[in-house]
């Protein structure tokens, strides 16, 4: 083994001249790594790989070579990808200029795609433990074996006790076929992760404007003259949006990033703020005093288009500089500084990301940013916005048409009537579908009685509590005893040791993907577990939704590898063993076992009413995509061509159906332009008048509006008043009477108001205040575990409560304790720009693996000297509650005294334990490491149940 | 007559390493060979500074001076290669280079060097184009096909520029101009001289 | 003793490997001359035939559109 040592290491180049003098993250981890992640790794590899100085594959220059447009699966920023295709191999890739959203460019994760192409690391076929070993099985008997057990658990303890992740890296198709499963299956209790994303973002500014998606898109970042980033690192987690970012600000765009880290994006910026994690809200009411003080905002804008801002006003006014210099750190100079190139350089974007929705009072930032824009008049206009960087490929469109605990595709309610809208586009019986659902009644969390069809599902960030929690606590019939990870990896939600012992005592445990991921491997069961090969989504075709609201197609490259099936496929196979395919597929054309995107899609387009995904039908997408080089980067409009006008893929909404040819909404709220080139306003769906006082708009519409004014939402008496109804047909009155723009199937309703130019969805002022969430104005608030405990008293968390999304849920009962003694350190969390999510696929993929080896915690000079660690030496990172991990130190000043930073996409170590052995033969991922999440806490926000994942405590000690 | 270089834009590299995994994806160089790395200065501090590295096919190519058994030739259009047959392995190129530039697979236990394997901008070797030769020894053969290096054209945010000199100067410059700022060519005196 | 049979060894070596320089599969080393293979693409022609092409990609492939 010496000798294998030494070779290993040799093979690290020594740095020299210049690069000598660079010291930096890979610098520090690669040469470390080589030494001892590499030698592992490099023992992993086939041998053929490592002698071999290319592993060369076949290319036949003289046989055919098609090519398929795909889009990158790591990101929302929805880089389009051209795959070179040689007798069913994946043998190149190109760079796709024409794609108007990354011209060509990929981060590392793209570049490295056509790996997915034939790895060796996925999961091959069905597998099951028998007595703690992998064993192959057929597909047949795998449905056979699970939906045996899942049919006894039901007879047991209700629908309920099944509890299903679906996945934002499933395509729309795939994603609403989740939802469509759970919903025939009589359960809400799906989630996916959208949910420990940006829930918090998207009930923030659905609730203060109308929809919960970024407003405006990557491209017409080059509209900004001023771009504010918080708690978003681009330059890792969204690299090519960096090319808007920073072609807008070479061309005068000031860039301000703030964030407790000086990040990859900080590094480019003009001005960069760094603040104690956890104190957004006091940060941004530290700006709006600013603008107050200074009479920056637009009076006019909020006069006209803004509800409740002088609420905000008397919050705002209690954040004296140094009341803000208390709570955040930053002192008045830094936050003048900011406020005044905000009103100095309008149109200004805010962006944000992790950093500010994992928090237990996620939704309060959230709306704190929204205000912040709102008092600036920045929303509704080009180079403004909310550019809020979703994070899976389709996070957006999961959350749209997915698997959502508490709403049904389309953001329509799971209360009756949400429910009776898609009965009638499934065309089943609704009665018939009630009654697959637990008929009893349980507490509601609010004083009353809900039916389980009707209240909200076990979050993904809760499903363990689910488990774990005494069954006379959980407002359902019985704890989860079955649990169905389809494409979610678990080493992303935090408390990691409570996880392993919830699938301990789960009866079954099933893994769908294609690759084994932490499921696998996490805790000890001897069998009942199950691991199902799903494909990627370069193995099919289908629809996915680009945080820019683009619903672009990818075409399929390659067939599924070895056993791997589609989650179509596989949906309808599980259906089948189950005993409702025939309702669920009614519409849906399924050949082979296997549902046909296309059907799917336009089932979808048929209900999604209320969101506009009803004009993207198959053919106009895959048009868009044939057409791609005819759109401006900047305004993402076609310029000629067959598709003059159009919005590059249809951003949501496009209203209406296909043949109206609604172009796609580029810039949400834009009351510059007719609602039929994509204008629009903020939505009338808070009612009309509170205390007194209208909440629709004054003297604001959008562009050829015929109501010049605030006006509701539409619905078939409305149009009646207003004279309008003759203009529908004869049979889209019959679909429409008695209906509103939501839940009219014809679409007559919406074709007609905008015609006159109106918004179908109201045209109303934005909120302010939220009445309907616990903080209506929102407030700061110490997190749970917080390193400035004597503010805990000025600033506490909230009351815990007994039921919420059907569980017992704490806040003030952990922050009763004061941990910051023993736990001094704040603990932070983020992305790498070499891996996703929980990193499973792009830890398995070598081209990644090699730069990044090995789990670290970033930790400031001065706390590591306080802790006596060095540089590069192995240290125990160790939480509050009792997670402790094993990883690398790496000092550096890119965090500040007082917190250390730390990557989640690791997992494969358990408290300090290489799980190798209990993967499947050669599906091992190239390099494991500690999950951050087996030392952060519990925490989670008071609306969408978030997990605190950015500020918690720790302490390092070596290890 | 074009003179291909290599740019790397100081101002936007980000550091995302998308060239690195570009060229492992077209040219499937092992694990453990770099024939382009991402190179940080001030790494975590105000001045952080990235730049992508590979070799710059310089004019006056110092491995090819110092080579002991002369493998190495430049393509009419400047691009600096070499024959790996004929190549021993030594490393004095890896001395010579000022960027590091040349790659030593492990190819035997006792540590031995393997030949010496380093970026051809995407233009293969003294092999016939596009043979299964080529591939295996060098990789593909981008530059015959009309196309530029791979790494560069998947930059994530096009800092790393490849091509026709004037013309990448020419983007460049535009750039420069727009910004109001001072050229950060980092490298390229180094290696096309003065006049570069 | 054991000197002769190895002088013997190591002229029998010596002469076939000078024999060998005359075979055709041994490059003879000669300063600053590349006697690798013949790189076709590496000809101005070649280079000339390229140029255009490579220029257009180059304008369409990295200038911000």
């Amino acid at each position: 083994m010496k000798l294998m040592k030494k070779t290993a290491a040799g093979a690290a180049q020594p740095t020299r001249g210049l690069l000598a003098k660079a010291i930096g993250r890979r610098t520090f981890l690669q040469g470390s790594g080589l030494a001892v992640g590499g030698l592992a790794a490099a023992s992993m590899l086939p041998t053929s790989m490592v002698k071999k100085a290319h592993a060369a594959r076949k290319i036949d220059r003289d046989a055919e070579i098609t090519t398929a447009k795909s889009i990158c699966t790591h990101c929302s920023v929805g880089c389009g990808v051209i795959a070179e295709i040689q007798d069913g191999v994946w043998v190149g890739q190109e760079p796709n200029f024409d794609s108007p959203i990354n011209l060509g460019a990929h981060c590392a994760k793209g570049a490295a795609l056509r790996n997915h192409g034939h790895s060796t690391r996925r999961v091959r076929y069905p597998m099951k433990l028998v007595d703690g070993r992998w064993e192959r099985l057929s597909w047949e008997q795998a449905v056979e074996e699970i939906g045996d057990k899942l049919l006894s658990i039901r007879e047991e303890s209700g629908p309920d006790s099944v509890w299903f992740a679906g996945s934002s890296k499933a395509n729309n198709e795939g994603a609403y076929l989740q939802r469509k499963f759970a919903a025939f299956w009589g359960s809400n209790n799906c989630d996916h992760q959208a949910r420990i994303c940006h829930s918090t973002t998207v009930a923030g500014v659905a609730n203060t404007w109308g929809y919960g998606a970024q407003t405006n898109s990557y491209n017409d970042i080059n509209n900004s003259k001023c771009i504010i980033m918080c708690g978003s690192n681009a330059a890792e987690a969204h690299p090519v949006a960096m090319q808007m970012i920073l072609r807008s600000k070479e061309n005068g765009a000031k860039l301000v990033v703030l964030d407790p880290r000086f990040t990859r994006t900080a590094a480019h910026a003009d001005t960069y703020v760094r603040f104690r994690s956890g104190t957004d809200v006091a940060l941004m009411w530290g700006i709006l005093y600013h603008v107050f003080e200074n009479e920056w905002e637009d009076k006019e804008y909020i006069r006209q288009r803004v509800y409740g801002m002088d609420k905000i006003r008397e919050e705002v006014a209690k954040w004296t500089p140094d009341e803000v210099e208390r709570v955040t750190g930053v002192p008045e100079d830094g936050i003048y500084a900011v406020a005044k190139t905000m009103a100095e350089n309008r149109p200004g974007t805010f962006i944000w990301c992790m950093g500010g929705t994992q928090h237990t009072i996620g939704n309060n930032y959230v709306r704190a940013y929204n205000c912040l824009q709102l008092a600036l008049g920045n929303i509704g206009k080009e180079g403004g916005g909310a550019n809020i960087f979703r994070g899976h490929d389709n996070v957006q469109g999961a959350t749209d048409v997915g698997p959502n605990p508490d709403n049904l595709p389309g953001y329509y309610p799971i209360a009756e009537a949400g429910w009776k809208h898609w009965c009638r586009v499934w065309d089943v019986d609704y009665d018939w579908l009630a009654a697959r659902f637990d008929q009893d009644e349980y507490d509601d969390g609010q004083g009353g009685k809900v039916k389980p069809m009707n209240s909200g599902g076990i979050t993904v960030s809760r499903w363990i509590d689910g488990v774990l929690e005494d069954k006379e606590n959980i407002a359902q019939r019985d704890n989860l005893r079955a649990v169905m990870m389809w494409g979610h990896a678990p080493n992303s939600q935090t408390r990691q040791p409570e996880m392993k012992r919830a699938m301990e005592m789960l009866d079954m445990l099933v893994v769908i993907d294609p690759y084994p991921t932490v499921t696998a491997v996490l805790h000890d069961r001897k069998d009942n577990t199950y691991l199902l090969p799903a494909a990627t989504q370069f193995e099919q075709a289908g629809s996915c939704t680009a945080s820019n609201r683009s619903l672009q197609w990818r075409e399929k490259v390659i067939d599924p590898l070895f056993e791997h099936k589609t989650d179509a496929e596989i949906a309808y196979r599980f259906a089948k063993k189950l005993g409702f395919a025939d309702e669920m597929f009614k519409n849906i054309t399924v050949t082979d076992n296997m549902p046909e995107p296309e059907s799917i899609l336009r089932e979808i387009n048929r209900g999604t009413w209320s969101i506009g995904y009803t004009g993207q039908s198959p053919e106009r997408l895959k048009a868009h995509m044939r057409n791609q080089a005819d759109f401006d980067v900047v305004s993402l409009k076609a310029r000629g061509g067959e598709l003059d006008g159009e919005t590059y893929c249809l951003p949501w909404p496009c209203y209406g159906t296909p043949e109206l040819k609604h172009p796609g909404t580029h810039v949400l709220y834009d009351t510059s332009k007719h609602v039929m080139e994509g204008g629009g306003n903020f939505r009338a769906n808070f009612g009309t008048e509170r205390d007194g006082e209208t909440l629709l708009a004054e003297d604001s519409w959008s562009k050829g509006a015929e109501i010049e004014g605030g006006y509701p939402a539409f619905d078939s008496d409305i149009l009646k008043q207003l004279g309008w109804w003759d203009e529908l047909t004869s049979e889209e009155k019959r679909e429409a009477d008695g209906k509103s723009w939501t839940t009219d199937l014809s679409g007559g309703i919406q074709r007609v108001v905008m015609k006159h130019g109106c918004h179908p969805f109201g045209n109303a002022k934005a909120r302010a205040i939220v009445w309907n969430f616990p903080d209506s104005v929102p407030l700061h608030r110490e997190p749970l575990y917080t390193p400035r405990y004597d503010l805990v008293e000025d600033f506490p968390t909230y009351e815990d409560r007994k039921i919420f999304y059907r569980l017992p849920t704490r806040w003030e009962s952990i922050q009763a304790r004061d941990y910051s003694r023993e736990f001094p350190l704040i603990h932070t969390s983020g992305r790498l720009v070499e891996y996703e999510g929980g990193g499973e696929e792009t830890r398995s993929n070598p081209w990644l693996a090699e730069l990044k080896q090995d789990m670290f915690v970033e930790i400031n000079p001065a706390d590591a000297n306080d802790a006596g660690v060095r540089d590069g030496s192995m240290v125990w990172l160790e939480g509050p509650e009792g997670g402790r991990i094993r990883i690398k130190a790496m000092v550096t000043e890119r965090v500040g005294r007082g917190t250390v930073f730390s990557p989640f996409h690791f997992g494969g170590h358990f408290q300090g334990e290489d799980l190798l052995s209990k993967y499947p033969s050669e599906a091992s991922p190239y390099v494991r490491g500690e999950s951050t999440n087996t030392a952060t806490t519990y925490g989670y926000d008071s609306v969408t149940m978030m997990q605190e994942t950015k500020t918690t405590l720790c302490r390092v000690v070596p290890a | 007559m074009a003179r291909m270089k290599f740019l790397c834009d100081a101002e936007r590299c980000i550091e995302c390493q998308a060239c690195v995994t570009a060229c492992k994806n077209e040219h499937e160089v092992p694990w453990g060979v770099n024939r382009r790395r991402v190179i940080v200065m001030n790494d975590g501090k105000p001045g952080e500074k990235a730049v992508s590295v590979a070799c710059m096919h310089c004019t006056d190519a110092p491995c090819a001076a110092v080579c002991p058994v002369d493998c190495f030739y430049t393509t009419a259009d400047g691009i600096v290669l070499h024959d790996k047959d004929l190549c021993i392995g030594c490393g004095y190129c890896f001395y010579a280079c000022p960027f590091g530039a040349p790659q030593y697979p492990q190819q035997s236990a006792f540590g031995v060097r393997g030949k010496m394997d380093k970026c051809t901008f995407c233009a293969g070797g003294p092999e016939e184009v596009h043979s299964q030769a080529e591939l295996t020894k060098y990789g593909t053969n981008r530059v015959e096909e009309g196309k530029l290096p791979l790494c560069a054209e998947m930059c994530s945010t096009k800092a790393l520029l490849a091509g026709d000199g004037d013309i990448v100067a020419d983007i460049y410059r535009k750039r420069i101009m727009t910004r109001g700022g001072r050229p950060q060519t980092w490298g390229w005196q180094a290696a096309y001289g003065q006049d570069a | 003793m054991p000197r002769k049979p190895f002088q013997l060894l190591a002229l029998i070596v010596l002469s076939v490997m000078i024999t060998a320089c005359g075979s055709d599969s041994v490059t003879m080393y000669e300063p600053g001359v590349y006697k690798g293979k013949q790189d076709a693409a590496a000809s101005e022609e070649a280079a000339e035939n390229r140029s255009g092409e490579l220029r257009s990609r180059a304008e369409r492939g990295f200038a911000d559109r």
